[in-house]
């Protein structure tokens, strides 16, 4: 749990100190440290999920599994 | 700003359609259409390429921009946006999804007993490296080991070409089995569609009127490989026990027994494809990566890269709790969340011609 947060944060960080150099915009910034913010929270919830009845990644197989059937005959 | 030649469009897509198709879809393709599985390959490459023709048509109308651009102006922002989103999300599954698939390979077969995330930690490291260099250095990349890459995948099948069983050879013409074809075939055409990822590198590419030739060519190539692995396995294991192995290809090279010397070749062969699964992975992520960019009306995808790279590589080990539920994916959905992306550019494609018929005079104007 911790190891994925670090890796996230050091991630940004240099992102951040990247972005800072180029002088892109506070836009930009806001965008890219956001999207870090959403991919530490998905990644935790993945991970805190890990060993559940239902994973994230068996709930995804769910959404697509009828629309395999649908394109696959006698299945 | 287009620095890819049609030389390297070549090289890489077809180390890119043929990586995961001899590595891990045989057993699922043999399974679906039996000793059909040459006309499987032929029609679902045919069909790949329908799809990543219609993403072309779309691309060469606006080709100094990529689909995360002009989406908008075709369909809205109100579809577009959430379209996008989609298609990003599907695509750093499928990354995950078939990182998880070459982690578990590695491990099972050569490294047993290391964790998950050791191998994930320095085949991601690769990755972040090449996915940040942005698409020019990955589409040259390709060019690097493809002559070893198709020489070394068309090779290792002629190592057993005395131990085949020549007497199935009469099964490939007679054996007929229409539903078992189609599923294969929507196989097959799951994995050619992902050409239509060109969509997104278009304004990089040089030479842009001649690129369906390149892909062509790409096709060819990648389905002479899939066949020239698929069909000597079938000849070697027949097809009940091909389609339940795991790794039929990887059986294949280990039944090789080229002398003393060469006793077992599989590290050797092995090398050269899982560099075409490195390319695989670092499109799909880089496929999200320029398009989650575009999206958002910015110029450079170095700063999504890393980040992105490092949820597919922590999504690839934690979504799928064993390697039974990657079994269980692969044949459930995996063939569907492939194609969808795929499938969104003739959408567009769609839309944006029903648009031009309806104001030819504003669609001039653009």
């Amino acid at each position: 749990m911790i190891g994925i947060a670090a890796i996230f944060l050091l991630i940004g960080y240099m992102e951040w100190a990247y972005l800072r150099r180029e002088r892109k915009s506070k836009r930009t910034v806001r965008i890219v440290i956001g999207l870090d913010v959403m991919l530490i929270i998905c990644s935790e919830a993945v991970y805190f999920t890990r060993n559940a009845d239902v994973t994230a990644g068996m709930i995804l197989n769910a959404l697509f599994t009828p629309i395999q059937r649908l394109l696959f005959v006698g299945t | 700003m287009g620095r890819i030649t049609q030389l390297q469009v070549y090289m890489l897509f077809s180390q890119f359609l043929y990586s995961t198709a001899i590595g891990f879809f045989v057993s699922h393709l043999v399974r679906q259409a039996r000793f059909m599985v040459w006309v499987s390959v032929l029609l679902g490459a045919a069909i790949g390429l329908l799809i990543t023709y219609f993403a072309y048509r779309l691309s060469i109308r606006r080709p100094d921009q990529t689909l995360g651009q002009y989406g908008s102006q075709i369909v809205g922002r109100w579809v577009h946006y959430p379209l996008m989103a989609a298609v990003i999300a599907v695509n750093l599954y499928a990354a995950a999804f078939i990182t998880r698939q070459v982690i578990d390979f590695i491990v099972i077969n050569f490294l047993p007993d290391t964790p998950h995330w050791a191998v994930a930690l320095l085949f991601g490291f690769c990755v972040a490296r090449g996915v940040r260099s942005g698409p020019v250095t990955v589409f040259r990349s390709a060019q690097g080991l493809f002559l070893l890459s198709v020489a070394a995948t068309l090779t290792f099948p002629l190592f057993i070409s005395n131990q085949i069983d020549t007497d199935m050879a009469i099964a490939f013409i007679t054996w007929f089995e229409p539903a078992g074809i189609w599923n294969g075939t929507v196989i097959v055409a799951a994995i050619f569609s992902e050409m239509a990822f060109i969509i997104y590198f278009f304004p990089y590419i040089t030479k842009r009127k001649s690129m369906m030739k390149s892909l062509s060519w790409a096709t060819v190539t990648a389905a002479l490989v899939v066949l020239m692995n698929a069909i000597p396995t079938i000849m070697l294991f027949g097809p009940e026990l091909t389609a339940n192995l795991t790794y039929p290809t990887l059986e294949v090279i280990r039944f090789i027994r080229a002398g003393t010397f060469l006793e077992n070749l599989d590290p050797l062969l092995i090398i050269f494809w899982l560099f075409t699964t490195f390319l695989k992975i670092a499109i799909f992520t880089l496929t999200a990566s320029i398009a989650l960019t575009h999206t958002m009306k910015m110029d450079n995808s170095k700063s999504f890269s890393s980040m992105l790279t490092a949820a597919v590589f922590v999504f690839s080990i934690y979504l799928f709790p064993t390697a039974a539920h990657v079994e269980r994916i692969a044949v459930e959905s995996e063939a569907t969340f492939l194609l969808l992306p795929n499938i969104v550019p003739v959408m567009y494609l769609t839309v944006d011609w029903l648009r031009s018929l309806a104001k030819p005079s504003a669609h001039k104007a653009q």
